[in-house]
Formats: structure tokens, sequence, C-alpha cells
């Protein structure tokens, strides 16, 4: 699975940086008081900045490191270890957050 | 062949073209007399605390030196030896000779890996001046913040030689990926190579896991974070689930390669391929990935919640079932194969044997309700030392004596091996099936003094102890025998259809003399 | 696009286990890749323990939070993303055969790590001035949370990784460009700017996520 030595366009990575710099833009605005006000949840709020994160992480990887242009392993592999990562958090939060609180009795 | 005359061995001479080797065989031997001398050491730990045990009440040491000895005994054992000692001293002089290749994609790292092993065991050796470590090669919290000691020592010692493990990881995965040779497909590959690769998944994905842990823990004890300091808030079985999200993954670090070298061993001295070679490959990497998902059986008792509990314990029973395929489709390539019962294969047959009663006992501690009774003693001491010296060492053994002809171009002494396997095998069980004993009946590990009922099989696990350290002791005696004085091996002394026996033994600096060109599977004996 | 045989047109001689440069260029990616797992995995620790105990102490981490700057965190992020940008450039140039805009933008990559370092500095100088340190040397006295403590581990521990990270890419920078000022690449061989360039990137990723739940939150 040879994919020689790509060379990423230069418009490419020009409407990439663009891209990530106005989703910066819009990180911080969606964080805003009046914004999270609005929304009314934390968590909410919470999940809004990881899915925009996730989406410049996404340009980054796609563009940036290539992985658009890449053998497709690549991505399998990066995809695996935040996969694991959610694993790690899945699991112990399962415990955690099921665990019933028990009254001291000393 | 001229085979003797120009090979990896007299390819350069002089300390420094070790030290510097970027041959993979090499690297493998250089690995090999490391780990062995690494489990001399955590064997000779163990001898201690097998000899404190004896009787109730101060033998040799008391407490304080016998909580040191037992975690230098498990960390040694477990970081030093038997997480290194398949993958890179086996692994590293085989896994390109199994597939064709000349060396592996990354010799330069393969180097620095068993730097950050040295580096990282003598990071963990400097610790004994501040009385090591006393806190068992877990390093529960908070117990592992407060105590005074080379607690932190050891921990970064043990960060250090998870980097040897990642580098080994990376390019395992890379070189079965990218190197193999013309008509290699991945089933033709032989299963150690299997073995080795699914092994190579779990360093990458599982050791840095066990990276940020190490670090938090040392970060804890220096700085005083406190992530799992229950007086800041912290939770010490979040530590647990750190600690075992990586170490549970270990354990099938440790048996897969294992496991490997077994489908070679049974292979060869049947003299009949494997059966069900793509049930065998498949469930190596089924085994890797379950394993990902039951390391809270190790916390049963500890707080985690039920609900928890009962979901690890049922992905627990899961893994008992590509486990359970392999051992079937070993029985069955025995069934009608022409067995030689040479030292290799009495170590496979022995290791069918014993990892079989460690892994039914496994199954055992998986189901709650048992484990309430047996976490935290003898059972479980029992248990794994079944699958890790049962299983592990006993492959490790085996794989010695198949590839000692491969890797030195000389044959040991077979009557000597056998002795040893048989100290050993015997020794083996009369240490530890009593244990399984004393874990029933209530005797709880990692203390130096116990109940006087629990006397009589501590002195028969003892007994054992002696035999077992007998047993390697002669083939300690074995290898260096063979190294010094043995008789020339021939290119394939087994008569084995991998390509390792194809080129000269020992193999010349570029493996192969032309490159391999495969069109058959690798155990095409009738 | 063309695969050579033992030497490339700039002079490098792949090793002799793989069949070309080509073949060497695409296993060493691939391992680079497979190193970034073990990264994204390490860090990946870090932000599981931070999620499981902001949702434990909610109140706590929006206190935590507040003592943090948006303003330098999102220069900070645009910086990052700016390196991120020049350092693909600069292998594009290398792919082109220019080597001077390949070694400028390499510069331009060393010269924005710089910089968020240098504004790193000022929010620790800031912190440490207020008495908010990693563990036991946290001296802050008008928390209102009692393990207030407990944020600001997470705070240096994460942002102290990540930026040991950066360090250890500003030296790994200033090696290739060494190399690419030296005329060492070209379009035939590029790999250390290759792999290089990829665990920039990571660094930059990590900040990504880094940015928003540490200063947004």
């Amino acid at each position: 699975m040879s994919h020689g030595h790509h060379i990423i366009p230069m418009k490419v990575l020009i409407k990439t940086i663009v891209a990530l710099v106005i989703l910066t833009g819009v990180t911080v605005v969606a964080a805003l008081d009046v914004v999270t006000a609005t929304i009314g949840s934390h968590a909410i709020n919470t999940l809004i900045a990881i899915l925009i994160a996730s989406v410049k992480a996404y340009l980054v990887a796609a563009y940036f490191m290539g992985l658009k242009y890449d053998s497709r392993t690549h991505t399998l592999v990066l995809i695996s270890s935040v996969g694991f990562v959610i694993l790690l958090y899945l699991f112990s939060a399962i415990d955690i957050f099921s665990r019933t609180p028990i009254e001291s009795t000393l | 062949m001229a085979s003797s005359t120009h090979n990896y061995l007299n390819h350069e001479k002089g300390l420094w073209s070790w030290l510097t080797t970027l041959d993979h065989k090499r690297i493998g031997i250089m690995y090999m007399i490391t780990v062995l001398l690494f489990f001399a050491i955590g064997g000779t730990f163990a001898m201690l605390l097998r000899t404190e045990l004896i009787a109730p009440g101060e033998t040799i040491f008391g407490a304080q030196l016998y909580n040191q000895a037992m975690t230098f005994h498990g960390a040694i054992m477990v970081f030093m030896v038997i997480i290194p000692g398949i993958p890179a001293f086996i692994g590293n002089f085989i896994l390109p000779l199994h597939i064709g290749a000349k060396d592996v994609a990354f010799p330069r790292l393969n180097l620095l890996s068993w730097y950050c092993l040295i580096v990282g065991a003598a990071i963990t050796f400097v610790s004994l001046i501040y009385h090591g470590s006393d806190t068992g090669w877990t390093f529960y919290t908070p117990y592992s913040i407060e105590t005074d000691n080379g607690t932190t020592w050891v921990v970064l010692g043990a960060f250090v030689m998870g980097f040897s493990s990642i580098l080994t990881g990376v390019n395992f995965v890379t070189t079965v990926h990218k190197l193999r040779c013309k008509g290699m497909t991945f089933f033709r590959m032989p299963l150690m190579v299997w073995g080795l690769y699914s092994t190579a998944i779990l360093q990458i994905l599982a050791t840095p896991v066990l990276g940020i842990t190490l670090l938090l823990l040392a970060a804890e004890r220096i700085l005083g974070v406190g992530i799992f300091d229950p007086k800041l808030g912290g939770d010490p079985v979040l530590f647990q689930h750190f600690f075992w999200f990586y170490s549970h993954p270990a354990v099938y670090i440790m048996i897969l390669p294992a496991m490997g070298i077994i489908s070679e061993l049974i292979t060869a001295f049947s003299r009949k391929t494997i059966f069900g070679y793509r049930a065998i490959a498949f469930s190596s990497i089924g085994i890797a990935a379950v394993s990902f998902f039951v390391w809270g059986h190790h916390m049963f008792v500890s707080g985690q919640s039920e609900l928890a509990g009962v979901i690890f314990s049922l992905l627990t029973m899961l893994v008992g079932v590509p486990t359970a395929i392999k051992t079937f489709n070993w029985v069955a390539t025995l069934y009608k194969g022409s067995v030689q019962f040479q030292s290799p294969m009495l170590y496979a047959l022995g290791f069918l044997f014993l990892f079989t009663i460690g892994g039914v006992t496994g199954i055992m501690l998986a189901t709650i309700g048992m484990d309430v009774h047996f976490h935290d003693t003898y059972f479980v001491v029992a248990h794994f030392h079944y699958v890790m010296v049962g299983g592990t060492l006993m492959a490790i053994m085996g794989g010695i004596y198949y590839w000692f002809p491969k890797m030195f171009g000389k044959m040991y002494n077979e009557l000597a091996a056998q002795l040893s396997f048989l100290f050993i095998f015997i020794g083996f069980n009369v240490t530890f099936f009593p244990q399984f004993v004393l874990g029933a009946m209530g005797m709880p590990r990692r203390y130096f003094d116990y109940l006087p009922i629990y006397e009589p099989l501590n002195k028969i696990s003892t007994f054992g102890a002696y035999m077992i350290g007998f047993g390697f002791l002669i083939g300690l005696y074995v290898i260096i025998d063979g190294l010094l004085k043995g008789p020339k091996a021939s290119d394939n002394p087994w008569g084995a259809k991998t390509l390792e026996w194809q080129t000269a033994s020992p193999p010349p600096h570029e493996n192969f003399l032309t490159e391999p060109e495969v069109t058959a599977g690798p155990y095409e004996y009738r | 696009m063309s695969t050579d045989n033992t030497v490339t047109a700039g002079g490098h001689k792949h090793a002799h286990h793989f069949r070309d440069g080509l073949h060497e260029f695409e296993a060493s990616k691939f391992g680079v890749w497979l190193f970034l797992a073990t990264e994204i995995l390490m860090f990946g620790g870090l932000f599981v323990g931070y999620f499981l105990y902001q949702s434990r102490y909610p109140e706590m981490f929006v206190e935590g939070a507040s003592f943090l700057d948006w303003r330098y965190g999102s220069v900070n992020t645009i910086v990052l993303l700016i390196s991120s940008l020049t350092m693909a450039l600069s292998i594009h140039y290398a792919q082109k055969n220019n080597k001077k805009a390949c070694v400028t933008n390499l510069v331009i990559t060393l010269v924005c790590a710089g910089a968020f370092m240098v504004i790193k500095y000022l929010e620790y100088s800031h912190k440490f001035h207020l008495g908010l340190f990693p563990g036991e040397a946290f001296s802050y006295a008008d928390a209102v949370a009692p393990n207030l403590a407990m944020y600001f581990s997470f705070y240096f521990l994460m942002t102290g990784l990540h930026g040991s990270h950066v360090l250890i890419g500003m030296g790994l920078i200033i090696w290739v460009l060494i190399r690419a000022s030296k005329g060492e690449f070209n379009s035939e061989y590029y790999t250390p700017l290759e792999g290089v360039g990829l665990f920039w990137h990571l660094v930059d990723l990590i900040w990504i996520y880094l940015f928003p739940i540490l200063y947004l939150i």
C-alpha cells in the first residue's frame, strides 16, 4: 500500500489554517458567559467545547498531518488510541458513578 | 554451507561492537544475558521469601525486610524478566528470521530499548540505598504515597523500563507490517509472529497508561499533588483503575509470546502441521483485544461498585474462550503426530498442563463470590505463578533450548536439560500447588508471618522452591556447558519448517544469503 | 515521484533492510504514528482523571478556571496553530526542493514554539505570585472550595507535561533545522522532517483540547 511522497497543496494548507483560526474564535465565543447562560447546562457547554475541539483536531490530523492522503492504517492507529482512552474513562466512570454511598458508622 | 565461518557472532569483534550493535540478533543475545541475570536476582529474592516462610514468626527477617524483598521479587520479575523476556530476547532474535527480513524496522530504536531496560533497572536498584520499596509491585495508594523509602526510585525505574517495552512494540508492529519477505502473507507467518504482533499492540496501547500512572505517583510523592489522596478529595481506587488498565494487558504481554513459542514447539516436535492455524492466529488478536476490558477483576473488593464488578467479571470469563481454543488446538496437533520428547517439547507439554491449571483457577477468581474469599490470599499467588512461571517461564525455557543451536551453532547436553526440566517441573508443583490450598484455608499473601495451622503446607512449598532453584542451576550449567563445549549444531537439527531453520546456525549477519521467497504455510510437515 | 534504488538524488542511503528509500519512508511514518498513539494514551490518562474529578467537583473546577486568562490561552492556541502551518509548509517546501523556504518555515515554527513557552512562563509566574502551586506548596488562602489545590494539580501536571513536550519539540525542530540548512533534505528524502512534523502536530492537537477544558470551562 504505497502512497509515495504526496505533496499537500498550498491551497489546502491555507484553507485549513483559516478554518482553524475561525473555529478557535467560535470556541471562545461559545464559552462566553452570555452564551453559557443561554445554554444553561455546564455539561452541555463542555460537550460543545469538546466537539469544536474535535473538528479542529480533525483538520490538523487530516490536512496538516496528511492522514487524508495516507494509508488508512495510520487513521486506524489514531482512532484506536483515542478509543482506548475513552475505554479507560468509560469503565472507571461506570465504577465511580454507580457507587452507593454508605454512611460511616465511625 | 559454511556455517561456522562467517556469522553474526564473529561479524565484528569486541565489547564495543556489541554495545553499539544494530543487529537484532546481537541485541536479542544482549537481552538474553540481562534478562537471565535479572531472573537470577529476582529468583534469589524468591528464595529469601520462601526461606522466611518455612516457619511462622521471624525466621531470617521480619516484616519490614520481608515487604521490601517481596516488592523487589515482584518488580524485578514483572518489569525486568517476564515482560521483556520473550519479546525482547527471543522475539528480537527470531522475528526478522521468521518473516524473511534482514532486521527489524528500526534497529537503532531496538538498541535504545535495551539501554532503556538497563538504565531503568539501574534506577530501580539505586532505590536499595533508601531501603527500596515495601509497597508490593502494585504500588497501591495511599500507602505508596506515604511510605518513606526509595519507592520514588523504583517507580521512576519502572517508568524508564516502560519505554523499553514501548519501543519494542513500535518496532515489532512496523516490522510485521512492512518487512515481510516475498510471498509471506499474514496467514503464512509463523504463529510465533502472530503472538509477538498481538503482544506488540498491547505494548503500544497499554504501557503509556502505566507511564502516566507512575508519573502521577511520583508527583504525589515529590510534590504532593494529591490526585489519589483522599485528604484532597482524591480517589485511591482511581489509582487502581489506572494501574490495572496497563497491568492486566501486561499479563497478556507476558503470555501471548509464550503461546507463540508453544505453537512452534508443538508443531515442530509432533512433526505435524498445527491444528487450526487461523483460529490460533485470531485468538491471539482476540485475547489482546479482550484483555483491555477486564482489569477490574483485580479490584472486586477494593471499593469498586458492584455494577462495575459484575461487568468486569462477565468480560473476564470471555477471555477464557480464545485461550481455551488455543489449548484445544495444541492438543489436537499432538493427536496422531509423531511426538518427540526432547527437552523443548517437555517444556511445551509442561506448559499445557501448568497453564491449564493456572487458567482455570483464573476463571475461579473471575467469579466475584469466590474472589471475595480468595482475594489477597495465597490462592491468587498460586494462580499467577501457575500462569507466569508454569506458562511463560516454561515457554522461555523451551524456546531457549529449541533455538539454542540456531543462536549459537552448538548443541547442549540433552540429558542434563531433561534433568533440569524434571526438577523445575516437579519442584514447581511442590511449591505452588499447596498454595492453592493455603489460600482456600485463608492464608493472606504478602505477610512474613502466619498462623501455625499453615505451617506444614508452607514447609512443603519452601522445599519445592529449593527444588526449582536447583533445577535452574542445572539449567544454567546446561547453557554454559553448551556455549563452551557443545558439539557443533547443524543448520536444522530439529527438522523444522520455519524460515530460521533454512539459514545457517548461527545465521550470517544479513540473516539470509538470498532473500527468501515463500510459497506455502510455515508448518508443511506432511 | 520516483522510487530510488540505493542512493537518492540528495545522497541519502536507505538502510539495508529496506527495499528502497520509499519503503524506508513509509515504515518510518508508520512507526512515528505508533509512537504518537502512545503519547495520546499517556496524555489521555490525565484527561480521564480530569473529567472524572470535574464531574465530582464541578464548582471547584470552575473556581480554579477563573484564575486562568482566556486571552493568554487563545493567543497560545493561535500561536501553536500557526506553528503547525509553518511546520507543514517546511515539509511542503522540502518536497519541492526549496531549501530556503523550508528553513525559513522551520525558523518560524521554532519562534512560535518559543513564544508559546514565554506566554506559559508569564502565566505560571502570575499563578505562583498568588500562591497557586501544585501539590503541597499550594498556599492560596482565599479559596472557596476546600480542595482547590486539586484543580491546580491538574492544571500544572497537564500544562507541564504538554510544555515539556513543546520543549522536546523545539529540540527536535532545531535538529532538523540544522540538517535542512545543510541541504540534507530534498524531494526524495525528508523523513526526519516528516517525523518531527507529525510529533509537532500532536503537540498542537493536545493543546487544542487542553485550551477549552482548562480555560473555557
